[in-house]
């Protein structure tokens, strides 16, 4: 089918407003009379909170309201939309601090020097109480409890003992029996640690609450509506008193998903009777965000002399952190890989230690598992002397394969990816000196949640979309193209205005890569709701069937007759004047089904062997993303995803010392600079989704193969296996160190 | 703290605002001025997003005081666009695709002016230094440096 809108490379819609600094961020909302909120974070890991005495803080001059736990009421959360409800949040800590950082109480004042002078005048007396930092320390017999009342909290499931508050466990076939039939059998284990999504705009959010109680807060968030139903949930307030407005988000990554600081906000804003904004500052990012969970990994591979898997194992120990949000569900489903494996069998862990709480970061869980099992691919191609795209492409999954969740798949493009970067010379024998070259493969899905959406058409026929779906990596541009094909508009006739909660039904948040398949569901629903409106109009109008008239140009022609036609604005216009009223489009989808997505990576290093120095030359990279609607965004998730990839690979890592980050900054907390990333190639694969346009989910999945790639490079460049990330110069000393001898 | 007036003069226009001495340029620019499109990723002076030009040269507003920009003439995001028509870094950042989230592009676009201003023909590796003190998580920096280059290739 021919296309004149989706499939091309339009730049983004939002692109003006963001050259210009135009766009509106949560930090840029300002209201009358608006005060600063700051939060008290805890200086311990692990304390019980004996008192609190706000009384120095409320007198001083400025400060216009001091909330703590104890103004809400006392109940535990959970985000309702997110798997296995285990309610075990506070908003603020209340009897006792699990991590290093924890709000435990917050001060609303005229400016942001007078709040933090308050916070100093806040009394609190903490019992310090020993702690479990770490996935072994909170596995022992006699580990403190993270959560002494696990058992009774609501959703508790019957696996919680100790500091496990979940367990996720799929099997087929027969492992042992699958490790006896083995030529060989690999054992390892690998480790990823906590990182945080490093977004560049920080949490920024303004609450405010009217005459009559009504409550409006103005946040950076992927999940408006989830940030909805915590604030009634948490504040015990009616969900129709309070308004979400989201606003454009200057990174989100996953970070952005959750509720923060949004209820202590509306509690300062409720007490103090003013408008308050909060903004984390960047340490308070690393202290209270929700980053990337570790993972550490235990892998036992059975494989026949020539490469194919017969059986394959793994454990996945998630650090959540003091509360649960650990993508452990997806250890299960990804840590295996996309392999045909007759003997599988995958258990993850959620483990509670005393940091600060993981959550979502891009992929969730994918690229620690993907580390370990790629990772690994790579130790058995080598060890059986067979070419590593050769094993994978050897195992991969195809159409009618099953996963070890039984997930079987439809048409997929895994093996194409691999084709591809042999097609285009990104996998290739050839190698200098001190360098070296390494494959990982990759899965994500495309996750399927519900998304409204509506489209108008203005009197002068200008087209409006409305929809609830958060745009995070220019999914307004994709939807605005696909409904620019479908009523036959030029682009830049449809304006898309956001939404708040007030003005759209229900949407589920934006994650697992799923607005152009979720929203452009919806949008297409919409589209074609709004067209037979206008198809129906014209043809009574002009006299002729619904059928006789397309749509092109921004108007309703008569097929074969280009003289006999309406604009789109005259028709909006003639509808006010009928039965018809307003030319209104709908379309609400709920769940789909999720649609598969894999990509193949290579990455080209140089290793300095003296001083451990990785220098990633190249990255490259083939994805299946379905259908491209549009190239030159996939190609900018690609590049982008990539390079969040490098660094986990070689830099990032939030360091911890007993609980606390270390490096709570973008000085000793690394992120790849423009300087760091090397040049990227990208290739893109369309094997059509069951979805709208055959589309795939795109955002996620250039993030999951890439550390794997750069691990698998090293050992072949340096002949060294780091099996810890990031691959620091230190370890890579180490490395060589002890394989010289 | 006693307050002192500064006056600056930002985008062409002059301001005079009564700021304390220890008030950021950044924050005077955002909250005082009232011109947001400067952001605030760190205010450590390691994240770029709040860059400006000052004389011409760019530097991390958050790292500058307000008083130390007495008299000296600021260019913010603000004031790039002549009579409405776009600067060709601000079109070749849409057209090229090097506008993601957004947050890091204003600060982005100051450092590549700020470079193209001395330098009209960059190497890519010059590119790529200029702007390394201007942290971007969204793009991978690939059609960042693509848009910059562009606009010096036809400079």
């Amino acid at each position: 089918m021919a296309f004149s809108v989706v499939g091309k490379g339009l730049p983004r819609i939002d692109g003006a407003s963001k050259v210009r600094g135009g766009a509106v961020f949560g930090a840029d909302v300002k209201l009358p009379g608006m005060l600063i909120g700051v939060f008290l974070p805890s200086p311990h890991a692990h304390a019980r909170i004996r008192h609190i005495d706000t009384y120095r803080a409320e007198g001083l001059p400025g400060v216009k309201g001091v909330v703590t736990a104890q103004d809400a009421p006392s109940l535990r959360y959970c985000t309702p939309a997110y798997g296995p409800s285990l309610c075990d949040r506070t908003f603020m800590a209340r009897s006792k601090v699990r991590y290093f950082g924890e709000p435990v109480a917050a001060v609303a004042a005229v400016d942001e020097e007078t709040a933090r002078e308050a916070l100093s005048l806040i009394a609190v007396e903490y019992e310090e109480i020993p702690a479990a930092f770490t996935i072994p320390d909170a596995l022992l017999p006699d580990a403190p409890l993270v959560h002494e009342e696990l058992l009774s909290y609501q959703g508790v499931g019957r696996e919680a003992r100790g500091n496990i508050y979940l367990q996720r466990s799929a099997a087929r076939g027969d492992v042992s029996r699958g490790f006896t039939e083995s030529d060989f059998v690999f054992e390892h284990t690998f480790a990823t640690p906590m990182v945080h999504q490093s977004y560049v705009e920080p949490h920024a959010m303004v609450a405010a609450v009217d005459d009559a109680g009504r409550a409006t807060v103005w946040t950076t968030t992927q999940a408006p509506f989830n940030i909805r139903s915590d604030l009634a949930t948490i504040l015990q307030m009616p969900l129709s008193q309070i308004r979400v407005v989201p606003l454009e988000v200057g990174g989100g990554f996953g970070g952005k998903l959750f509720t923060t600081l949004e209820p202590i906000c509306l509690l300062l804003a409720r007490k103090a009777r003013r408008p308050v904004r909060m903004v984390m500052s960047r340490e308070e990012e690393f202290l209270i965000a929700r980053p990337r969970a570790a993972v550490t990994a235990r892998l036992k591979t059975g494989v026949k002399r020539d490469g194919t898997l017969v059986a394959r194992e793994g454990e996945f120990y998630f650090d959540t952190g003091a509360y649960q949000g650990a993508p452990v569900s997806f250890g299960v489903r990804f840590g295996l890989g996309p392999y045909r494996i007759p003997n599988a069998k995958a258990d993850a862990y959620g483990v509670y230690t005393n940091k600060v709480s993981a959550g979502y970061f891009r992929a969730p869980g994918a690229p620690q598992v993907t580390f370990a099992s790629e990772s690994q691919m790579d130790i058995i191609a080598r060890e059986l002397g067979i070419d590593p795209w050769e094993v994978r492409w050897k195992n991969a999954w195809e159409e009618g394969d099953e996963s070890v969740t039984g997930e079987r798949m439809g048409r997929i493009g895994l093996k194409k990816t691999l084709e591809e970067v042999r097609r285009r010379g990104m996998w290739r024998a050839d190698r200098e000196v001190g360098r070296g070259r390494g494959l990982a493969c990759g899965q994500w899905y495309t996750g399927g949640g519900a998304t409204s959406a509506c489209v108008t058409i203005y009197e002068d026929g200008t087209v409006g979309l409305l929809t609830g779906a958060i745009d995070i990596t220019g999914s307004r541009t994709g939807l605005v193209q696909i409904l620019a094909e479908e009523l036959g508009v030029a682009p830049e006739r449809i304006v898309v205005p956001v939404p708040d909660t007030d003005t759209i039904p229900w949407t589920g948040e934006t994650s697992g890569s799923r607005i152009t398949y979720g929203g452009g569901a919806a949008v297409l629903q919409a589209a074609r709701d709004v067209k037979g409106q206008i198809l129906g109009l014209v043809a009574e109008k002009l006299e002729v069937s619904a059928e006789d008239l397309e749509l092109g140009g921004g108007r309703v022609y008569v097929k074969g007759s280009r003289e006999k036609s309406l604009s789109l604005g005259e028709v909006a216009l003639a509808a006010q004047g009928t039965k018809v009223g307003a030319l209104l489009g709908w379309g609400v989808v709920g769940r789909l089904s999720p649609a598969p997505v894999f990509a193949t990576q290579v990455a080209e290093v140089q290793v300095d062997a003296e001083t451990g120095q990785v220098e990633v030359l190249k990255l490259g990279g083939a994805q299946d993303v379905g259908f491209a609607v549009n190239p030159l965004s996939v190609a900018g998730q690609m590049e982008g995803g990539m390079a969040q990839g490098m660094g986990y690979g070689i830099m990032e890592a939030m360091i911890f010392f007993r609980g606390k980050v270390e490096n709570p900054n973008f000085a000793d907390g690394k992120v790849p600079t423009a300087a760091d990333v090397p040049s990227m190639a990208t290739a893109i694969v369309e094997e059509p989704s069951d979805g709208p346009l055959g589309v795939r989910g795109v955002g996620e999945m250039p993030i999951v193969p890439t550390a794997a790639a750069i691990a698998n490079a090293i050992h072949d460049a340096a002949g060294v296996r780091i099996r810890e990330l990031p691959v620091t110069p230190e370890r890579v000393v180490a490395a060589v160190k002890e394989k010289r001898g | 703290m006693v307050k002192q007036v500064v006056q600056l003069r930002i985008n062409g226009e002059d301001y005079e605002v009564a700021v304390e001495p220890y008030r950021t340029l950044l924050d005077c620019i955002r909250d005082d001025i009232g011109l947001t499109g400067t952001k605030k990723g760190c205010d450590l002076g390691d994240c770029g997003a709040c860059t400006v030009l000052v004389e011409g040269k760019s530097v991390n507003s958050c790292l500058m005081l307000a008083v130390e920009a007495q008299g000296k003439d600021v260019t913010t995001i603000e004031g790039l666009a002549q009579n409405g028509n776009l600067h060709p870094l601000q079109e070749a950042f849409i057209q090229y695709g090097a506008v993601q989230c957004g947050y890091c592009t204003p600060g982005m676009i100051l450092s590549a002016k700020a470079l193209l201003d001395e330098n009209p023909h960059p190497t890519e590796l010059e590119v790529r230094q200029a702007i390394a003190g201007n942290l971007c998580r969204c793009t991978g920096y690939v059609k960042i440096v693509e848009a910059i280059m562009a606009v010096a290739g036809t400079g």
